[in-house]
């Protein structure tokens, strides 16, 4: 799975520009299903079919989105720093001084305003220093509409942790490659669609006419989740390390307690560690998922990261796995 | 069963949002046979049926939501405290020394703590704690995390035909539908009548969305609360107590639908006043006009008081109006023949 | 009137409708529970009940025998109607010491003793209030209660201006085994209860004291101007044990430096509060009375609050005095929660020390 992240996280896929992600994924996936497809929105499906009669096949959908958080050029300034808007929530200060690059190949860093307090570090304090002596230059190389991100990257940390960015929510893309890898030998009753969802991070856009368009009997989304065990994180009984997180609540839905139940009840039989998950903030493809149609029995697992949507995010990969073999574990059962 | 005591046994149940399939069981047994058949959805929408006994008949929907506010258990702590988060907008205001039921694998009471502190700044509802008098390792084992925590169901009768007491928001008005439903005999509906329960509305009003997708019914009667009025928020637009059925105007409801359900009130002499919700009416209203290929939307409601909290207070008088409302509603000929297909 | 016991007997004095100035209909409760047990019952003129337990053991001396007065309030903190407004809401002002943060929805109980309606706190809902509201606690002031009258007229043919109002709420037990219990103005009813069931046992006890017991049950005692202040000067006992209840704050957010107390360790000696230093002799003789009897005691740690003591204490020419408390969390709300078990080391506590009296 470190291997797999490296890849993952090493392509730029920013809200609504997520081609290259889905094209890389598209690669990785393709040889293990029976067919993949973009939808009309750039969502990635991958469906593999189950072996039960037809009639008696349930649709399961799973779903991580591709897209990360990123910036949008909107002006520049004389002097040549870069102003940008936000693609998708931010956390700015954790994002300062950090290097980012843009679409054309050009290196920058994320600057405050050096006069900002801490506090103060918001939207229209930060700029983008690309080393350009002025305005002119600066437009040489980036015009406004242009996309930047902070880098991607992937360092291992201690045991099977690792921090990079984004993380979020391409552990999420990776659970599902490796769940189409187990499937293709061995497949399960019901039919499975692997969605790699697009414009998550600005509103659940993609997993919203995905769900619609498969009409799914179950969802499942994959994503990271915020824990309590940062340094002075708001008390949650959710932590890095727990294993496979069962979602009941986020700030966008409230899971059907009963698929919850069952996987918790599956974890349990199989030996998957695993952990309930209440977020305070945050929303997630779930309430996509749950909302679309005529409505869908809809929950999450959720791998527990640590200092999400700031430069480097953190995480455990046995998390991650516990995840995935919950998922797998879930559908044969 | 009279109404007051429908209303009182409705509102009793735990419906807190996403917890609505717990009471299944309840309310097939309370109101169940006043219709023909029932089934739950994939979101836990509670759909009920009556059906009028012709082919190609109207769908009427009748929508109140089932669900209704309160806290998911987050920890556990030392010494048998519980913290919670709220489900819908909980108002932290009354809920130092309330008194709440944890719907664990057993139900069991609790007394949400009221420590004094200085000031008079409110904790939010995530530092709070429920006093149970287990101790922290027997709540491990009783209370899993998410639990649903609810008011614990307390009514009064006050004088002059008031009641007081939890989730009037919005079961109240779900009795009225049914009371007003089973009043009127099948061959006299003016179409197949699904009285929806539906869920999520305290939370982002899902269920009426996604029930209005799949049934697509030909109209729709919306019914919730809102505000009575009040002498600390004068500032509002509210709906005196008293007044009867309180029709809403709104832009995003039907206007002729609501126009003849107005002259539908008025032939029946049932008292209404107006109330107008300009561009939202923070009500399933708001979603079911422009579920699937959009759906003719009236909304009435039933003005309460202190909603949101464990003691809402509603005038009988008014919520037999509403029922003898939905009675005339089901019934009109004139309005099938305008909006059934 | 029928005889009451333990639970029964809390529950009862839980429900009474008592508040501070209006403690008649309690009193007569009381008086009913013990005059078949006692040697003399009066009245006084503060509205205390005296009852009195005549000594009978060696070196009693029937010409001048010595007092020992034990007190306990009767009263409960509530509200008092101050206006009924056109629109048929009242009005109230608060009677004791009742943090705002725990009025906002409460049901309340509005008359007398003999006749209450019904009503609650008001509370404007939350989709209504502003930011501000919504994080900070609405003065009483601000509050009133709904009665579900239509106006003031309808409201003044139930409730008149001056009436009495006390929390409506039911006793309950709850948590593991029913060992909790939930009410209001429980703690302090419930050392109140105490007395009576101790007062039962003395009357019988085969040990007779060498001096007279008056067992006071007074008035006032939430808004400190303290009934018991009389019923010393009409006692004038040469000690005085008050018996009270007292706030715990043993929860997972306070600090375990700032808990004063906790429910399950049992009989809360005070050393000092507001108003008053106990006698230290007292406290250590009641001490090692209860380490011989097993019984559980803690010493309050904080010399918060301001109970009777310090009245009797300072009358007269001085009263030794000492106070045993009944925790209990949440004081002064609608949901008080005690311990039973905390509620029978008192009652043991008392009569273990009567009866083999070391002071």
């Amino acid at each position: 799975m470190l291997n797999l992240m490296k890849t993952l996280v090493s392509v730029r896929g920013i809200s609504g520009y997520e081609r290259a992600v889905s094209d890389k994924i598209l690669k990785l996936v393709v040889p293990y299903v029976d067919k993949a497809w973009n939808d009309p929105m750039g969502n990635l499906i991958a469906f593999k079919k189950g072996t039960a009669p037809d009639g008696a096949r349930r649709k399961i959908m799973f779903s991580a989105h591709m897209d990360e958080i990123g910036f949008l050029v909107t002006h520049i300034e004389d002097s040549g720093f870069v102003r940008v808007e936000q693609i998708g929530g931010i956390n700015y200060v954790a994002a300062s001084y950090a290097p980012v690059t843009f679409d054309s190949g050009l290196r920058g860093i994320m600057v405050p305003d050096v006069s900002a307090a801490p506090g103060d570090i918001k939207a229209d304090r930060v700029l983008v220093d690309v080393g350009a002596k002025d305005r002119k230059e600066a437009e040489k190389k980036v015009k406004i509409g242009d996309f930047c991100a902070l880098d991607g990257e992937l360092i291992r940390l201690l045991g099977r942790r690792v921090a990079g960015r984004p993380l979020d929510d391409r552990i999420g893309c990776a659970i599902q490659i490796k769940m189409a890898e187990k499937l293709k030998d061995e497949p399960c009753p019901d039919d499975v669609y692997l969605v790699f969802s697009v414009q998550e991070e600005v509103g659940l856009r993609g997993a919203r006419t995905a769900a619609f368009g498969i009409s799914p009997d179950v969802g499942i989304c994959f994503d990271v989740t915020g824990t309590g065990d940062a340094v002075g994180a708001r008390p949650m009984a959710c932590t890095v390390g727990g294993g496979a997180a069962i979602k009941l609540k986020d700030s966008s839905v409230i899971c059907d307690r009963g698929l919850a139940d069952e996987l918790a009840a599956v974890a349990k039989e199989k030996g998957i560690k695993y952990q309930f998950e209440i977020l305070a903030a945050g929303g997630t493809d779930t309430a996509a998922m749950q909302a679309a149609g005529a409505g869908v029995t809809a929950g999450a697992l959720s791998i527990p990261t640590r200092y999400i949507h700031s430069g480097t995010e953190m995480l455990d990969l046995n998390d991650a796995e516990a995840c995935a073999e919950l998922a797998l574990a879930w559908l044969r059962k | 069963m009279t109404l007051k005591e429908l209303i009182v046994s409705l509102c009793g149940l735990m419906t807190v949002s996403g917890s609505e399939r717990s009471a299944t069981a309840g309310l097939q047994e309370l109101i169940g046979g006043a219709f023909d058949e029932m089934r739950v959805d994939a979101v836990g929408n509670h759909l009920f049926i009556k059906r009028c006994g012709r082919k190609d008949a109207p769908l009427i929907l009748v929508d109140t939501h089932l669900d209704e506010i309160g806290m998911m258990v987050t920890g556990i702590k030392e010494g048998g405290f519980l913290s919670v988060i709220n489900i819908g907008g909980v108002d932290t205001r009354i809920l130092p020394a309330g008194e709440v039921v944890i719907y664990g694998k057993e139900k069991l009471y609790g007394v949400v703590a009221a420590q004094p502190c200085a000031g008079d700044s409110l904790k939010p509802i995530h530092e709070m704690l429920i006093d149970t008098g287990y101790s922290k390792e027997e709540l491990e084992e009783l209370v899993p995390l998410g639990t649903p925590v609810g008011f614990r169901p307390v009514y009064d009768e006050l004088a002059g035909g008031r009641l007081a007491g939890k989730a009037f928001d919005d079961k109240a008005c779900g009795a009225c539908a049914v009371f007003g439903i089973d009043a009127v005999p099948a061959h006299e509906l003016a179409g197949d009548v699904c009285f929806l329960f539906s869920t999520f509305e305290e939370t982002g009003m899902l269920g009426a969305r996604v029930a209005g997708f799949g049934l697509a019914p030909d109209y729709a009667l919306v019914m919730d609360v809102t505000h009575a009025k009040v002498p600390e928020a004068e500032e509002y637009t509210l709906s005196p107590m008293g007044s009867g059925i309180s029709v809403c105007a709104s832009a995003v409801t039907n206007r002729r639908l609501t126009r003849m359900s107005q002259e539908v009130l008025r032939a029946q002499k049932i008292p209404f006043m107006v109330d107008v919700c300009a561009t939202g009416t923070g009500t399933n209203a708001n979603v079911l006009g422009l579920a699937g290929e959009g759906i003719p939307t009236v909304l009435w409601s039933l003005p309460i008081k202190s909603m949101h909290s464990a003691a809402e207070v509603l005038f009988m008088d008014d919520a037999k109006a509403l029922a003898q409302g939905v009675r005339a509603f089901v019934r009109s000929k004139e309005i099938a023949e305008v909006f059934g297909k | 009137m029928k005889k009451y016991y333990g639970l029964d007997l809390i529950r009862e004095m839980s429900c009474a409708f008592a508040p501070s100035g209006c403690e008649d209909g309690l009193r007569d409760f009381v008086r009913a529970q013990v005059e078949d047990t006692c040697d003399g019952l009066t009245e006084d003129k503060a509205g205390n009940l005296l009852v009195r337990i005549k000594g009978r053991g060696v070196g009693y001396d029937a010409d001048k025998p010595a007092r020992l007065l034990i007190a306990s309030h009767m009263d409960e903190v509530g509200f008092m109607i101050k206006e009924i407004t056109p629109e048929g809401y009242l009005k109230f002002s608060v009677v004791g010491q009742i943090d705002p943060r725990v009025l906002c929805g409460r049901h309340l109980r509005i008359g007398d003793e003999t006749h209450a309606v019904k009503g609650v706190i008001a509370t404007k809902a939350i989709h209504l209030q502003t930011a501000e509201e919504r994080t900070h606690a609405t003065p009483a002031g601000k509050m009133y209660v709904d009665i579900g009258a239509k106006n003031a007229d309808e409201a003044s043919k139930l409730v008149s201006v001056g009436d009495y109002a006390v929390f409506d709420s039911d006793f309950v037990t709850f948590g593991k085994d029913d060992r909790f219990m939930k009410g209001k103005a429980l703690n302090s009813r419930a050392a109140a209860a105490a007395l009576i069931e101790v007062i039962r046992d003395l009357h019988g006890a085969a040990t007779a004291l060498p001096f007279d017991v008056y067992f006071a049950f007074t008035t006032c005692g939430e808004i400190g101007i303290k009934g018991a202040a009389v019923a010393a000067n009409t006692v004038k006992p040469s000690l005085c044990i008050t018996v009270e209840g007292t706030e715990a704050n043993d929860l997972p957010d306070v600090g375990a430096s700032s808990v004063v107390c906790r429910l399950g360790d049992g009989v809360v000696l005070p050393l000092a509060d507001q108003g008053t230093l106990f006698d230290a002799g007292m406290i250590r003789a009641t001490v090692s009375a209860a380490e011989l009897a097993g019984a559980k005691t803690q010493i309050r740690r904080g010399i918060s609050g301001w109970g009777e003591a310090a009245a009797v204490q300072q009358s007269m020419a001085g009263v030794r005095t000492m106070e045993l408390a009944l925790p209990g969390r949440y004081a002064r709300t609608a949901s008080v929660v005690a311990l039973r078990e905390d509620y029978v080391t008192l009652r043991e506590l008392l009569k273990n020390l009567l009866r083999d009296w070391k002071f």
